[in-house]
């Protein structure tokens, strides 16, 4: 059983007034959770209106079940975490959009001694063009996530966005904490082989 | 997948174990020994070398990510959504804010709504407008600026510091009024003493030398006080054992009668 903190105490709280129908503390729930549930969205789906959708179903489905949360049975961040996780999934699968996700099984380049990504990146130093290079970055780094499996996109999003803990990320996908490293070691080694693909394209 | 399966186990760490620890070494939870044999397979093994170049490339390129802003009605849309599962929330997230100063109108109203009904009448409007012009007057000449006050001001603590303030200041500004009137007697009183004796010792010399020769001489001279600053008061200053240098006599008719009659009786 977990030990309850400071914040999940505090977290009880919130949800106490608001299950006891204080209509600030729902609100105060939504403005403390809205930007990180619309960031894995918007990661997960690489769409604003898509997230903003989901955002919303998210919190409709929170509202509906929030008296089914168990403080011991676990942070209420994980729970959110787990419910956008499936609504996403079955989001998902209803979109039926095409899964043009590379495989790891894929033949490698035949051009093994081109640059690394490490090299395409750019280095923190700060260049005229600097502004447009990230905003270019940022955006292939998202095409190229969004060519991920949804197992390895959801698994690299949790830990390397919102900077979740292996044990949450575990709890939060139900699945075993090694399966979480496997996925999160796969996910970024597909991505990166992606984005050198997409160098070479480019260049 | 390439790296699964094999088991080449340069420098102590077998391929399977790579993926594995691989997290780890990303993370920074690794170090010492353990890193340097992670270290020398990666840069030994052919899978295993590329496998964590690539996973460290791609956790900077995630971390490289920027967190997105949301929508700015996003919050808004939620509640709205939201309250329209349960109208009872929608009523209550309605409902304005209140504020101290609204939840303290609301638990006086009873006392006051009946006061602001009898004062904003027209008969008593002039009544109340009166009273308010003379009282901000009061605290105009008391000093008392309205815009100065602040909620700070009106703790008990400040009140009592303040009034004790005021009571200490008030008694020394009266104490040192009382102090300068009584130097300014002294200094008077002192003043009187040194013409007095300046003027008893005038008179002696004019005694000493008129003595004799014109002893109503001084009746005939008219008043000179204004040669002698002090002499125009000097029978509210006669002392005991002092000379009368001139006396006016003034008796009324009436009384000059009375006298004779007694004489006479």
């Amino acid at each position: 059983m977990p030990v309850p903190t400071e914040e999940s105490q505090l977290t009880a709280a919130v949800i106490k007034r608001c299950l006891g129908g204080d209509a600030s503390a729902w609100e105060e729930i939504v403005r403390s959770h809205n930007r990180r549930i619309y960031n894995i969205c918007y990661r997960f789906t690489g769409s604003q209106d898509d997230a903003e959708d989901l955002t919303q179903e998210v919190f409709i489905r929170i509202y509906k079940t929030l008296k089914s949360y168990d403080l011991e049975r676990g942070a209420f961040t994980t729970w959110i975490t787990t419910m956008t996780r499936n609504l996403l999934v079955d989001h998902f699968r209803k979109s039926k959009q095409d899964r043009v996700t590379d495989s790891m099984d894929a033949a490698p380049s035949a051009d093994e001694d081109a640059p690394t990504l490490g090299e395409h990146i750019p280095d923190e130093k700060p260049t005229p063009d600097a502004a447009v290079q990230t905003q270019e970055t940022q955006k292939m780094v998202q095409q190229a996530l969004q060519k991920l499996s949804p197992e390895l996109r959801e698994a690299v999003i949790l830990r390397d966005l919102q900077d979740m803990d292996y044990r949450e990320i575990a709890d939060a996908l139900k699945v075993p904490e090694g399966t979480v490293k496997s996925r999160i070691n796969r996910g970024r080694t597909e991505l990166a082989r992606l984005l050198s693909r997409t160098y070479r394209q480019v260049n | 997948m390439k790296y699964e399966g094999q088991n080449k186990g340069e420098n102590g760490i077998q391929c399977v174990d790579f993926d594995a620890r691989l997290a780890d070494v990303l993370d920074g939870t690794m170090s010492g020994a353990e890193l340097e044999a992670f270290k020398g397979h990666a840069a030994a093994c052919n899978d295993c070398g590329p496998l964590f170049t690539q996973a460290q490339a791609g956790m900077q390129a995630l971390r490289s990510l920027v967190e997105v802003e949301p929508p700015l009605n996003l919050v808004h849309n939620i509640i709205a959504r939201t309250s329209a599962i349960d109208p009872a929330m929608a009523r209550q997230l309605a409902q304005p804010r209140r504020t101290l100063f609204g939840r303290m109108r609301e638990f006086a109203a009873p006392v006051l709504n009946p006061v602001v009904r009898v004062i904003s009448q027209p008969r008593l409007a002039m009544t109340t407008a009166m009273a308010f012009f003379s009282l901000s007057l009061v605290l105009n000449l008391a000093g008392v600026k309205i815009s100065d006050l602040r909620h700070v001001d009106l703790r008990p603590s400040a009140i009592t510091t303040t009034a004790s303030m005021q009571y200490h200041q008030t008694t020394a500004k009266v104490v040192k009024y009382y102090e300068n009137i009584r130097f300014v007697y002294q200094l008077e009183s002192r003043m009187k003493e040194l013409t007095k004796d300046a003027t008893k010792s005038d008179g002696n010399d004019q005694n000493s030398d008129q003595n004799g020769n014109k002893k109503g001489e001084q009746k005939q001279q008219p008043d000179n006080t204004s040669q002698k600053p002090g002499s125009n008061n000097k029978d509210y200053s006669l002392g005991e054992g002092e000379e009368i240098l001139a006396v006016l006599r003034f008796e009324l008719p009436g009384m000059v009668q009375a006298q004779n009659n007694g004489r006479i009786s």
